[in-house]
């Protein structure tokens, strides 16, 4: 379970698609949008994407993760579109024998996607809006 | 007939998702010099974007283009 969409992301999904008898932990986290932004309110957020792209670099990173640690199952949603307040903008959740792998693949997979997946966000404030950049190359 | 994809920013500064251009044959690094005097304006941006070439990053400028290469626009990103 690895994609971008527009639906509204339900972690427990997720959860249930990673869990098995073997593992005795299952990591996950959740990216927010947030109402402030560098001492800016922010009133939401619109993610942009290149859908096929981000798909294969989220698989690409999965892979990586699964290769440096020992677990079992990961799956990632990003969500696409015009995001409020409180909503879920990307879910991981990662299944492991051992809470140290999953946790410590879990901080991997979220800090990686953040600077390689050809996904951006624009803020907007009351009096503007502006792309944020997580990084240049 | 080249088309590259284009995203944000670029998206905001080309007018336009996938931007056409006459060009039979070019590297990435001629597109490149091509689109920044094309889109001066975005001339910053620009210089902050690396290409994709078939879904994948492609950081080699001197590859060439072929015809049915996707070839994609990446500005800085900002994903979760």
């Amino acid at each position: 379970m690895i994609h971008v969409s527009h639906e509204v992301i339900d972690l427990n999904v997720l959860i249930k698609h990673v869990s098995c008898p073997e593992a005795g932990a299952v990591s996950t986290f959740s990216g927010i949008v947030r109402n402030h932004n560098k001492g800016k309110g922010v009133l939401y957020l619109e993610y942009e994407g290149y859908a096929p792209m981000a798909e294969k670099e989220l698989q690409a990173i999965s892979e990586e993760a699964q290769q440096k640690w020992d677990l079992h199952q990961i799956a990632i949603v990003h969500r696409l579109g015009r995001l409020e307040i409180g909503e879920s903008a990307v879910a991981i959740a990662i299944s492991s024998s051992h809470r140290k792998d999953g946790l410590n693949a879990l901080q991997f997979v979220i800090d990686t996607l953040k600077v390689r997946i050809p996904v951006w966000k624009k803020e907007y404030w009351e009096d503007g809006s502006m792309w944020l950049e997580n990084c240049c190359a | 007939m080249i088309t590259v994809l284009a995203f944000a920013q670029l998206r905001e500064a080309f007018q336009t998702d996938q931007l056409k251009l006459e060009l039979e044959r070019s590297t990435l690094s001629e597109l490149r010099t091509l689109l920044e005097e094309q889109f001066p304006e975005a001339k910053n941006t620009l210089k902050n974007s690396r290409f994709a070439l078939n879904q994948s990053y492609q950081m080699d400028e001197s590859t060439p283009v072929k015809s049915g290469d996707e070839i994609a626009l990446i500005p800085p990103v900002s994903g979760g």
